[in-house]
């Protein structure tokens, strides 16, 4: 005990990194062909999409709010890049590439703008984030269904589905983006007095308007990246199926709230890392990977999907909570 | 019949740090309105949550009817009869006033069927015995506060009791809601229960108490009748013969840095003040006087609806606390855990949370600048800490305190709202806090400062404004007042 302490290392700290390593050796055990390179990079990349949105969700719930809506904005902003991209391109006759980065532009810009509405309805009109974000969950989803018409939207050049599926060497490209957003986040976060404000006003917002912080466009600011992050990974979902379909998106934001929970956030605001975020994304994408290679069927995996996020958040607050005490 | 006798036999109660009640000895007899007085921190609280299970004595005996009662806990005290009807309300808004009297013991009915008949009648019964003219079926979100008051001196009724403690019923009632009150009380003397009367209100003292017990810095000073006693002579008793020590050197300089005209809101009616540089300003007044919602207009927190706001002789328009911020102005509020700090984050983080732009330059944060203003006010305020990384909310109150001080000083201030600095904090962090306020006084900072606590603003204040139901009733030099002159006039009609 004493010679822990001398050393600095905390059980507590790394108990999250533990447990998925233990389970890392334990799929790699069981599960045939989990550890190889081309599986392990299969998994990164089927993590990517949901992770980027993980990434600004963090920032979300550390700022004591939700959003619901970011699933759906994926298949919105997909819809709207294939949309614009065949109107610009076929009947306005652009070319290819103008086309496309200009529906890709607009698409960025209209999730830009549901993050903003939703950002004012919650803090002027005061509703809670919960209430608008589902409400924008549903609005968005029927806004995608009646622009593609209910089926998917076609037209895409066919270089660009390397922004959804291609590699760059051995890495695939959504990996990369993933990366940058990770790396974008951790920054905000650790480094900018920005990050810090998301802090404060997750853990009290009163205190944060008291010192001069300006907790509405703060909010706003938080809200809009993550609905562009969700536009983002909907235009490379999009990209992926080399089309803009609208029933895409499916559940992405219980994943990504998943994932930052388990990562150690507070629902109540005011604690996260985004390293916890990363750690709750490789936990639920490897599960998912290897309970397939397992053999597992779809409808048991859900079950066991459920009972291990309980058990995750369980692991990472109780025990957590006991260790600290004992290192004390 | 016998009628019940509440005694305290030689109580005291340590806290660590401070001796809260020391030795008092007390009788209360039945059918009568027994008012309990005292300063803020005098100790009759305690002696009061004493009585109702909240504190256990450190020493001494509480007797009713010359049994030794011991009191664990708030259950037992009220198994014994003894009920308190606490300041704040806990009745649920959304029920009826039946289910309010009634819950958790509602009747029932076979099946485990709530029996509604019974539950209105015998909520029927008991405001009737009360009389009061309520009806059981109204929702308690549509009753005023003071009927709210009502339910819940009926819902104490309920548990039957023999002693009745009221700790000031009255501090969010209007007049006349005060009024109805005192009726029902006048009525329940007929009974037999002790009544304890809790108030700050002097008047209310002679209305309705048929006795008056003081406690002073938690020594019992004495129980008189009523009728044998006048104002002056019971703010005598309250406040002793306290030599009061003021401000000995005063940095007011001539130049007005703060000037508020005609400010009017829901809370406040009126009011002009003007500050100069290096000037402590304090705003007397009970609570709900308007001190408090005062400091949160100028601060931008609350709306004004009309009035003109002067900082260093510019006039300020739609301001709130981000220009308010910019125009190097603090505020340090008197609820530390809601308002004042964000316990979950650091003590650093706290130290820098209003100077956030400071310590960044190029939008990034500097560890090495962070750390120089963490220091500067740990070492300055003397914040006692053994990691500024450690959660704030791991600090004692008066350290906390200080936080929340440094995180303005941090700012280098111009001026400073400060709301009940001392609230909750022991003698030598008040005296330390203090000392911050006069130092930063003689280099330029202008304060105005809320306080409950009267001898507080005369020590600390250069000058004092007096607020009453909104308005501004009169301003002073501190050195011109005394505690019995400033007492009254916070709690009297309507000269001075």
């Amino acid at each position: 005990m004493s010679q822990k302490k001398k050393q600095n290392v905390k059980i507590s700290e790394w108990l999250l990194e533990i447990i998925l390593l233990v389970m890392i050796v334990l799929f790699g055990i069981i599960a045939k062909n989990f550890l190889s390179v081309s599986n392990l990079f299969n998994i990164l990349r089927s993590i990517s999409f949901k992770g980027i949105i993980a990434c600004m969700m963090t920032l979300v719930i550390i700022s004591g709010e939700i959003d619901l809506s970011v699933g759906s904005t994926v298949a919105f902003a997909g819809v709207v890049t294939a949309y614009f991209n065949k109107l610009f391109s076929q009947t306005l006759g652009m070319p290819a590439a103008a086309a496309i980065l200009a529906a890709m532009v607009l698409a960025l810009a209209l999730s830009a703008l549901v993050g903003m509405v939703i950002a004012m309805i919650t803090t002027r009109l005061r509703v809670p984030s919960f209430i608008v974000t589902m409400a924008a969950m549903q609005l968005l989803r029927g806004a995608a269904l009646l622009t593609a018409n209910g089926f998917p939207i076609q037209g895409y050049p066919s270089w660009f589905k390397f922004l959804g599926s291609g590699y760059v060497g051995p890495v695939p490209f959504p990996a990369i983006v993933f990366a940058v957003f990770l790396f974008i986040t951790y920054y905000i976060l650790t480094q900018t007095p920005f990050g810090r404000s998301v802090y404060a006003v997750g853990s009290n917002a009163a205190a944060a308007e008291l010192s001069g912080l300006n907790v509405k466009r703060i909010k706003t600011t938080i809200f809009m990246l993550t609905s562009v992050a969700a536009g983002i990974a909907g235009i490379m979902v999009s990209a992926q199926l080399n089309s803009g379909s609208p029933n895409v998106g499916e559940s992405y934001e219980m994943d990504a709230i998943a994932s930052v929970i388990i990562g150690g956030a507070s629902l109540s605001g005011g604690s996260g890392t985004i390293r916890g975020t990363l750690v709750g994304c490789i936990f639920t994408g490897i599960l998912m990977n290897s309970m397939t290679l397992l053999g597992i069927s779809d409808y048991w995996q859900y079950v066991v999907r459920g009972s291990l996020i309980v058990f995750a958040v369980f692991l990472n607050t109780m025990v957590k909570e006991a260790l600290e005490e004992r290192e004390k | 019949m016998e009628k019940h006798i509440l005694e305290g036999k030689k109580i005291s109660k340590i806290f660590p740090g401070t001796v809260a009640l020391r030795d008092v000895s007390v009788s209360f007899e039945a059918g009568r309105v027994h008012a309990v007085l005292g300063k803020n921190g005098s100790g009759k609280s305690t002696l009061m949550k004493i009585f109702s299970g909240v504190y256990h004595a450190t020493e001494g005996e509480v007797l009713l009817n010359g049994v030794h009662l011991s009191l664990n806990s708030t259950e037992e005290a009220i198994k014994h009869g003894i009920v308190t009807v606490y300041q704040e309300l806990s009745v649920v808004k959304d029920l009826t006033v039946a289910e309010n009297l009634t819950m958790g013991k509602m009747p029932l009915k076979r099946f485990g069927r709530i029996d509604w008949d019974r539950v209105y009648d015998e909520s029927q019964k008991v405001l009737d015995y009360l009389c009061i003219n309520l009806d059981p079926h109204a929702y308690v979100r549509d009753l005023t506060v003071g009927q709210q008051q009502l339910i819940e001196i009926a819902k104490a009724m309920l548990a039957e009791p023999k002693v009745l403690i009221l700790d000031e019923p009255t501090s969010a009632l209007s007049d006349r809601e005060c009024e109805n009150l005192f009726r029902v009380m006048n009525d329940l003397r007929k009974k037999d229960i002790i009544i304890l009367f809790i108030t700050h209100r002097l008047e209310e003292v002679f209305t309705i108490a048929d006795t008056v017990t003081v406690i002073r810095d938690g020594i019992f000073i004495g129980k008189e009748e009523t009728k044998n006693l006048d104002p002056p002579g019971l703010i005598q008793m309250m406040f002793g013969n306290t030599v009061q020590s003021t401000k000995a050197d005063s940095y007011v300089q001539d130049e007005v840095v703060l000037e508020a005209r005609n400010f009017s809101n829901q809370k406040i009616n009126d009011v002009s003040i003007s500050l100069k540089k290096g000037e402590i300003l304090g705003i007397a007044g009970v609570l709900g006087s308007g001190r408090t919602e005062l400091l949160r207009a100028l601060y931008g927190l609350d709306r004004v609806d009309r009035g003109e706001l002067y900082i260093e002789g510019k006039k300020i328009s739609k301001w709130n606390p981000e220009k308010m911020r910019a125009l190097h102005c603090g505020f340090a509020s008197e609820n530390r855990k809601d308002e004042g700090l964000c316990q979950i984050l650091s003590i650093g983080d706290n130290l820098v949370l209003a100077n956030l732009r400071e310590i960044s330059p190029g939008n990034r944060i500097s560890p090495r600048l962070e750390n120089e203003f963490i220091m500067r006010q740990i070492d300055e305020l003397q914040i006692k800490v053994s990691d500024h990384r450690a959660p704030v909310s791991s600090l004692s109150g008066g350290n906390q305190q200080k936080v929340v001080v440094g995180n303005w000083l941090n700012t280098k201030p111009r001026i400073l709202f400060m709301d009940e600095p001392s609230r909750g904090i022991d003698v030598n962090a008040k005296q330390q806090i203090f000392q911050v306020m006069w130092r930063i006084a003689s280099e330029g900072v202008s304060i105005i400062m809320v306080s409950s606590e009267l001898e507080e603003l005369l020590e600390v204040c250069d000058r004092i404004v007096i607020m009453r139901n909104g308005r501004i009733r009169g301003e002073r030099a501190a050195s011109e007042l005394d505690i019995e002159s400033i007492y009254s006039m916070c709690m009297q009609g309507e000269e001075s």
